[in-house]
């Protein structure tokens, strides 16, 4: 019972850098625009964030700057894709190219370098006294906090409670129509690609301000493939999220329990079923009709909008 | 319905000559690399010599050059195989999986099938195409039957083909004598030498062969003539008696096959192991020289050979004391700037004034088509 | 990609694998393995040669040592950035040191070498414009083409396998396997559990010799010691180390040990108030209390000899492997601060043993199936322990 306590416990610390690039991407997809930069963006704000750590010591601040690093990714691709309408799918493969790679560059001087700025575990009053339910489910940092709670409500009161997000999603599923409703395209892509950025790059810094303190080369290892992945998996909602990082999250802690324990299942089967279960979640739907409509994409998905060819 | 207030705005050109669509995509990437290189100079690097080393490294000599078609095939071949993917509107950007499947299959039958070189190389190619094809086989339907979008499919699935090989190279098929790291043990079959070269060997010249066959298919026979219908216009395809869906099926196959068979060659021809690190990315690489490349045969083949003398160029510029990661970056960059180039193909930049609608319809429906270069002529 | 794996897209594989082209991203998406994962990335400027002299790539500087004019060039091949801390960092000190005693020696060096026909091409590279080329990881068939190429060149590689095959490619690695048993000593008596942990990249004989020379060296302070391991198939992940890690700790380990080229493991140990043993250096800042010792590398003393003798033409092809002894290539660090006296008195003990010459592998040993691999009275010599493919009873999650 203890490890299904402690699995659980490393799949949350683990999964938040996921929710959050997941976060950033659903918003993005919701919109129209599909980042495959997620990778790059993830790195740049982890690497934004240890390098405002160095001339400050308040994690505010260094998040801040993580987000900021975020927004900077989010606004060349917006300048890319939004307003000179280049191919989403090569712009989002370029950035990740030039994320990682300029992350790297940056934060060589960093590596090895104990991070002096991190977020600390908090414990919920109370809560945190359950035992191993409390202490899996209720000590963690601020940022975890935030990444399961209040970035996914937020993100879910936008969408679906607010005019704004109503305006939000229908410009990713039919531009033209929002368009005509008087709903900035343009204008709405590009502030969700900066917004989006920003929650990405703050997915860097739950990396290097929390998880795996500190900047490595490779510290992002596929975390923003596997929030791609998820954000599909959730069917573009944002409460499904959280339960798809947990699953990714899980399986992979899985994988090095059942290693520990010496199940003889191998690890890399463990690590490729979330995937498996991802197609089947999408293939099920639209192969047995009742579900229909319950995980299509955003119709707009990876299209430009040109305003003349409606 | 154009209410447009004054501004700038991009214009859907109606014809684009070949002489601009050249033009503009010559002129993203000497801008690119101009300011690649102006950012070495003030960065106090010497950008001749760094520009020159690059040439040099890569098309300097013929042992260079040999080495730079060796990182060329792979890439050509995926770039293939998303190429003909356009033809039909789909975007198969699961290359990669398919690629590494390939090499999966092939090294299944290299290391357990024996027989003559000749025959195992065959078998090889077949069971390599097959796995491409297979992998792609779910996607596909979904794509045709179901309306699935293949660019979220495919992609998953080649996060499962990776920890395929993760599985078989360092557990299954693991080299427990040489105990090389994390590869399989040696696959012996070998394609032979390009007239008696230890580096080059004779599949280079299939991403070229597939190229032109490419070129003849969709230039001479029905069946290219119905898939190019079908990706224009799959309503009118299918009014026209065309049945597109086992069009879809049969296209996203063969661009499966076709990876797979990539991954045969790769392994045969430069790898000779299974191993986690089988692909450098080559096919991301592919759908990045596809999308920039359009439907044109010659472009995909210049296209490819830009990104491999990039990749060289990394090589030389490491020891003229660029990090690696730097070239990374500056890669992304120019990929970047020459994407949006490639738009300034198709548009142009017009002072708005009120005007009616452009009447080139856009399908509104096929959520991922904007490949307008799959429209024009190859 | 991942694109890191590399999902890492992607792929690594290899020593330490870092980054791969492309990618990295694209990689990751690679993801997992590949995944574009982790791009390599170096030291901001990095120097093309740096050391002291400052000529212009490719220009010749004059040189006052060695009697010729012409600079004698050594090219090195990195597995991983240089600010990787580790590894490679460690390598990188050993290029520093060579420049700094022979002025007339050039060098170059690229880091973060993938493995595919890249790494041919590399070295090729480096073989054309340099005389002596070192590569610091193994790369076994991609290494061998441009050895063949380039017969009259002469190359090094790390934990390399291809041995006494060629007259210009040797062989070297570290008996790290005896730092292992010193510092399985100070854990036997640090545990309380009894179980130690081990966070591994790919099933090799370092992983075989670290995990089963630990724990005999636990053994002989605590006999019920037991050793699990867990493996994530990179040398460079820091999410995936933290886990596996993590899951260790988990099933009760108390005392950790790695293989990675990275610290997360010792930040873990740090967090959850136990111990962990590293590889490559001395990095005891990311977990001041955790830190027990690590197997410290020093390649400095090897590689100026080895180009010393290059450049004399006295450097031969040789039927074994060099692998550096204790105090000479590979040491055990200062005790961590949290160590107890007691600990570390048996751990020095422990040095003294092995430095008048006990050699862990001696039979008998049986491997985890029960078969002895060592008999009654027999020790495994320096060569036998590098091609070690087994475990000892006790060990368990590699085979």
């Amino acid at each position: 019972m203890n490890i299904v306590f402690s699995a659980t416990r490393t799949a949350i610390d683990s999964g938040a850098v996921i929710v959050l690039a997941g976060s950033a991407e659903l918003l993005m997809e919701r919109t129209g625009m599909l980042n495959l930069g997620l990778e790059g963006f993830v790195a740049i704000g982890a690497v934004s964030a240890v390098i405002a750590a160095s001339s400050t010591s308040s994690v505010w601040l260094c998040l801040l700057a993580a987000m900021a690093g975020g927004a900077l990714m989010g606004s060349i691709y917006a300048m890319a894709t939004v307003v000179c309408r280049a191919n989403q799918v090569l712009c989002g493969l370029a950035l990740v190219l030039f994320g990682t790679g300029m992350a790297n560059h940056l934060g060589a001087g960093f590596s090895g370098k104990p991070m002096s700025a991190r977020f600390v575990a908090w414990e919920v009053p109370g809560l945190s006294k359950l035992g191993g339910f409390g202490k899996a489910l209720f000590v963690h940092d601020p940022l975890v906090f935030a990444a399961y709670t209040v970035i996914p409500l937020l993100v879910s009161f936008l969408l679906y409670r607010t005019r704004h997000g109503l305006n939000l999603r229908a410009v990713g599923e039919n531009p033209a129509a929002a368009d005509a409703m008087g709903v900035n395209v343009m204008g709405m892509r590009f502030l969700y690609a900066l917004i989006g950025g920003a929650i990405a790059g703050a997915g860097g810094a739950a990396l290097s301000m929390s998880f795996t303190p500190g900047w490595a080369p490779g510290l992002v290892a596929g975390s923003g493939w596997i929030a791609l992945a998820v954000v599909i998996f959730a069917a573009w909602r944002p409460g499904w999220l959280v339960l798809g990082a947990l699953l990714f999250g899980l399986m992979r802690a899985l994988s090095f329990i059942g290693q520990e324990q010496g199940w003889s299942l191998p690890a890399p089967v463990l690590n490729f079923l979330p995937y498996v279960v991802t197609l089947l979640l999408i293939a099920a739907p639209a192969v047995f009709k009742r579900f229909r409509r319950a995980t299509t994409p955003p119709a707009a998905l990876a299209t430009p909008y040109f305003r003349e060819q409606r | 319905m154009s209410t447009s207030s004054a501004g700038w705005r991009l214009e859907r050109r109606l014809d684009v000559s070949a002489a601009r669509s050249v033009g503009t995509r010559t002129a993203g990437v000497v801008v690119a690399v101009l300011g690649a290189l102006a950012v070495f100079q003030l960065t106090g690097r010497s950008a001749p010599d760094i520009a020159g080393e690059s040439i040099k490294g890569t098309f300097g000599n013929w042992s260079n050059f040999q080495e730079t078609l060796i990182i060329l095939t792979p890439i050509l071949i995926c770039a293939v195989a998303v190429a003909l993917g356009f033809r039909i509107r789909v975007w198969n950007i699961g290359v990669e999986g398919q690629f590494l499947m390939g090499g999966w299959a092939a090294t299944g039958v290299g290391l357990k099938v024996g027989g003559p070189q000749w025959l195992q190389l065959l078998l090889m190619a077949l069971a390599g195409m097959a796995a491409g094809a297979l992998w792609v086989l779910v996607p596909a339907l979904l794509k045709a039957y179901f309306d699935v979008n293949e660019v979220i499919t495919t992609l998953l699935l080649t996060f499962v083909a990776q920890q395929m090989l993760v599985w078989f190279s360092t557990d299954i098929w693991k080299d427990r004598v040489a105990a090389v790291t994390n590869a399989s043990e040696r696959v012996n079959a070998k394609l032979p030498g390009f007239f008696g070269s230890t580096t080059l060997n004779w599949g280079f010249l299939v991403p070229v062969v597939l190229v032109i066959v490419m070129f003849v298919v969709f230039r001479s026979s029905r069946w290219g003539y119905e898939v190019e219908m079908t990706g224009g216009n799959p309503r009118a395809a299918e009014f026209a008696g065309i049945p597109v869906k086992r069009r879809i099926v049969g296209v996203m196959m063969l661009s499966g096959a076709v990876a797979g068979l990539g991954g045969m060659i790769q392994l045969t021809g430069a790898v000779h192991r299974l191993s986690v690190s089988f692909s450098n990315q080559y096919g991301f690489f592919g759908f990045i020289v596809a999308a920039l490349a359009g439907a044109s045969a010659l472009a995909l083949l210049l296209v490819g050979l830009f990104i491999a003398f990039l990749l060289r160029s990394g090589i030389a510029a490491q020891t003229r004391g660029l990090s690696v990661a730097l070239m990374f970056a500056v890669c992304g960059m120019i990929l970047l700037i020459v994407g949006v180039a490639e738009i300034a193909t198709r548009y142009r930049l017009s002072r708005a004034a009120p005007e009616p609608m452009a009447p080139v319809p856009q399908e509104a429906k096929m959520s991922n088509t904007h490949f307008a270069s799959a429209q024009e002529p190859a | 990609m991942t694109i890191n794996d590399r999902p890492s897209m992607p792929g690594d594989l290899g020593r330490r694998r870092v980054l791969q082209l492309g990618a990295a991203g694209v990689a990751s998406l690679l993801g997992g393995a590949g995944v574009l994962s982790a791009c390599g990335s170096d030291a901001k400027t990095s120097g093309i040669t740096s050391g002291g002299t400052a000529g212009g790539p490719g220009t010749a500087t004059a040189s006052s040592g060695g009697g010729s004019d012409k600079p004698f060039k050594v090219g090195f091949a990195y597995v991983g950035p240089i600010s990787d801390n580790g590894w490679t960092f460690t390598h990188d000190e050993g290029r520093k040191a060579v420049e700094a005693a022979y002025p007339n020696v050039k060098t170059v060096y690229i880091e973060s070498v993938p493995f595919g026909p890249e790494a041919t091409q590399t070295f090729n590279k480096l073989a054309e414009e340099n005389d002596f080329v070192i590569v610091c990881s193994e790369y076994a068939d991609l290494l061998t083409p441009t050895v063949e190429k380039f017969p009259k060149k002469f190359f090094l590689e790390a934990d390399g396998h291809t041995i006494g095959k060629y007259k210009n490619l040797n062989s070297y690695y570290v008996a790290h396997h005896k730092v292992a048993y010193i510092m399985g000593v100070a854990a036997g008596l640090t545990t309380k559990t009894g179980k130690l942990g081990y966070v591994g990249a790919f099933p090799t004989s370092t992983v075989f010799n670290d995990t089963n020379c630990f724990l005999m060296g636990a053994r002989t302070v605590r006999p019920d010691c037991t050793m699990n391991v867990v493996m994530i198939n990179s040398f460079f992940d820091p999410p995936k180390a933290t886990q596996a890690a993590s899951a260790l700790v988990d099933g009760g380990a108390d005392v950790l040990f790695d293989v990675m080229d990275d610290t997360s493991v010792l930040q873990v140990a740090e967090k959850r108030n136990i111990h962990s043993a590293i590889w490559n250096r001395d990095n005891r800042s990311f977990g001041p209390n955790a830190f027990i010792s690590a197997i410290d590398l020093n390649w400095k003393q090897y590689y100026i000899d080895q180009v010393k003798a290059a450049m004399d033409g006295t450097i031969k092809g040789l039927d074994d492997i060099t692998i550096l002894d204790l105090g000479n290539g590979v040491d055990v660090a200062k005790w961590g601060d949290k160590v107890t006296p007691e600990a570390q008195k048996a751990g020095d003990a422990a040095k003294v043993k092995v430095q008048g010459g006990f050699e862990p592998y001696t039979g008998p040993i049986k491997d985890a199936g029960g078969t002895e691999r060592v008999p009654a009275g027999k020790s495994l010599n320096a060569s036998e322990v590098f091609r070690v493919d087994f475990s000892i009873e006790g060990v368990t999650g590699v085979k």
